[in-house]
């Protein structure tokens, strides 16, 4: 019994504790999830939709370039590891075209970023034509395997399912957007 | 004024957008904040600003035509009964780059020739994107610092007092000596009369601008019997009154005296509230405030800071403040009615 006892105490004070401190009721209590930067998102989307210059072009004019945005700074050290004596652009703050060094690594979500987002994926998807290798088959296993390969994507799979079967392209991209669109793959 | 095309695209597209975003509202638990962006985002972006620009471009226009037909005109002002005087020589102050000599004022020039380059700086930007951003719903909190009353007034001024204009190179003070002055500053040594009509001009392109803008304000309706004017607070203020010099050189600050206006349409008929403690001495006719028996002590800032927070429906942090106002259905009504003359010191 005086055992128990003491180790409900214990268990009492811990959570007591716990509850009180400071880093862990800030990060708790930030209220709006981390978001993969642009670096990330680029990625991942060259991953899924193909690396080619059409994609490329699509993501850098509508999400990239936004780096206040979306976060991500550009490593301005690559200035230097360009070759042992020399340096890229000497009056540039970053190589090739990535702008901003002075930006959040992994930003917080908000409506610029999201629109940024909407512009690339609608680029990118609407733009795929019906041959599209993942326009063929089972759309939804396709698109959840692209974006949650490890799973965690059950609520979005029941909520896309009623719309079931896919058979016209408008629904196959509408399944598409959706999870190109859903947070969960972007949220760090 | 041409629709701006939107940013996703026509109708077809926003229409697939409005899906997914369904989709992703369904699959709990969702994100609400980026859900919340994601439809503000369709809502709120257009694919191409150059139909903005050129309606801030245009409302720009208004308010510059608004204020020069205004500030250009004198009458009331009784130009024409002004009549050059000699005044008595006071001791000029260094401000800021000028060297003021406030006779120079009064001496060789006609003042409506002065007032003919008057204008009052960026005041049509600023109203012209207010009301930009009022109306498009951009923006529910915007501040406006207007120049002062004597700022922008004077540019070309024809300097035949021979003003030494004083300026700053290199570290060092350098007087020039230019056929114009600029008469740019505050008013504590511009002479009472330069003054006198510099404010009666500022406000009258003032509230020109402000008329303006409560009547676009009205044309946006709120629902079934609101309009934007209902439903906006309008606060025009300053730091302070001023009170005349006695050397009639200009005015300074009156601290012991400020007035608040508030401007709205849930705001009914024309109230003034606030007592006035007449004939302090050296401060002539001017009044400073007095004690209000709603409050036991004169109205202050924190009250005023109260008010706009009882307006807007928030909680006000000050512990020691009380509000002027309360809500008595869905009019903005005065908790106290007193306006008068107190304590006249003999």
């Amino acid at each position: 019994m005086k055992v128990f006892l003491t180790l409900l105490l214990f268990g009492f004070v811990v959570g007591v504790w716990s509850q009180s401190d400071p880093y862990k009721r800030k990060v708790e209590g930030s209220g709006a999830p981390r978001m993969g930067n642009r670096f990330f998102v680029k990625n991942t989307l060259l991953e899924v939709f193909g690396n080619n210059e059409h994609h490329r072009k699509i993501i850098d004019k509508n999400f990239f370039k936004a780096g206040e945005s979306v976060g991500g700074p550009c490593d301005i050290c690559e200035q230097v590891y360009h070759q042992p004596e020399e340096v890229f652009e000497p009056e540039s703050e970053c190589v090739g075209g990535k702008g901003v060094s002075k930006v959040a690594h992994f930003p917080k979500t908000n409506i610029l970023r999201t629109t940024h987002l909407i512009k690339t994926y609608t680029g990118l998807v609407l733009g795929l034509p019906e041959d599209q290798e993942i326009f063929k088959g089972n759309i939804l296993e396709k698109s959840s395997y692209a974006f949650y390969p490890y799973g965690g994507d059950i609520e979005i799979r029941k909520s896309l399912q009623k719309k079931a079967p896919f058979n016209s392209l408008e629904l196959k991209k509408e399944v598409l957007l959706t999870y190109c669109l859903s947070p969960q793959w972007q949220s760090l | 004024m041409e629709a701006p095309k939107r940013l996703f695209g026509g109708n077809h597209k926003k229409e697939l957008l409005k899906r997914v975003l369904t989709n992703l509202s369904e699959a709990k638990p969702s994100n609400e904040r980026y859900l919340k962006e994601f439809k503000g985002a369709l809502d709120i972006f257009v694919d191409n600003i150059e139909p903005f620009l050129k309606e801030y471009e245009e409302l720009v226009s208004s308010y510059e035509d608004l204020i020069q037909v205004n500030i250009r005109n004198y009458q009331g002002l009784g130009l024409e009964k002004l009549k050059l005087r000699e005044v008595k020589p006071h001791h000029s102050h260094e401000w800021g780059r000028y060297k003021v000599d406030y006779q120079t004022y009064l001496g060789g020039n006609s003042l409506e020739e002065m007032l003919a380059s008057a204008h009052l700086g960026p005041l049509p930007q600023q109203f012209a994107c207010s009301e930009f951003l009022i109306k498009r719903g951009l923006s529910s909190s915007i501040m406006m610092s207007t120049p002062n009353e004597m700022g922008c007034f004077l540019y070309n001024c024809n300097n035949k007092g021979n003003i030494l204009d004083s300026s700053f190179e290199r570290g060092k003070r350098v007087a020039t000596q230019s056929p114009h002055c600029v008469i740019q500053m505050d008013s504590h040594d511009t002479g009472t009369i330069l003054t006198m009509a510099s404010s009666f001009i500022f406000f009258r392109g003032l509230t020109a601008c402000l008329d303006r803008f409560t009547h676009q304000l009205k044309k946006v309706p709120v629902g079934s019997d609101k309009t934007l004017f209902d439903k906006t607070l309008i606060h025009l203020s300053s730091e302070f009154e001023r009170v005349p010099t006695l050397e009639e050189s200009g005015s300074d600050h009156n601290d012991h005296s400020h007035t608040s206006s508030f401007i709205s349409g849930s705001i009914e008929g024309l109230q003034i509230i606030g007592n006035i403690k007449l004939n302090q001495g050296k401060m002539g006719t001017i009044g400073t405030a007095a004690h209000v028996s709603f409050l036991k002590r004169p109205i202050q800032a924190r009250d005023i800071y109260h008010t706009i927070c009882e307006a807007l429906g928030v909680t006000c942090p000050l512990a020691r403040s009380q509000s002027l106002v309360t809500w008595n259905k869905e009019k903005l009504v005065l908790k106290f009615n007193e306006l008068k003359k107190v304590a006249e010191v003999g």
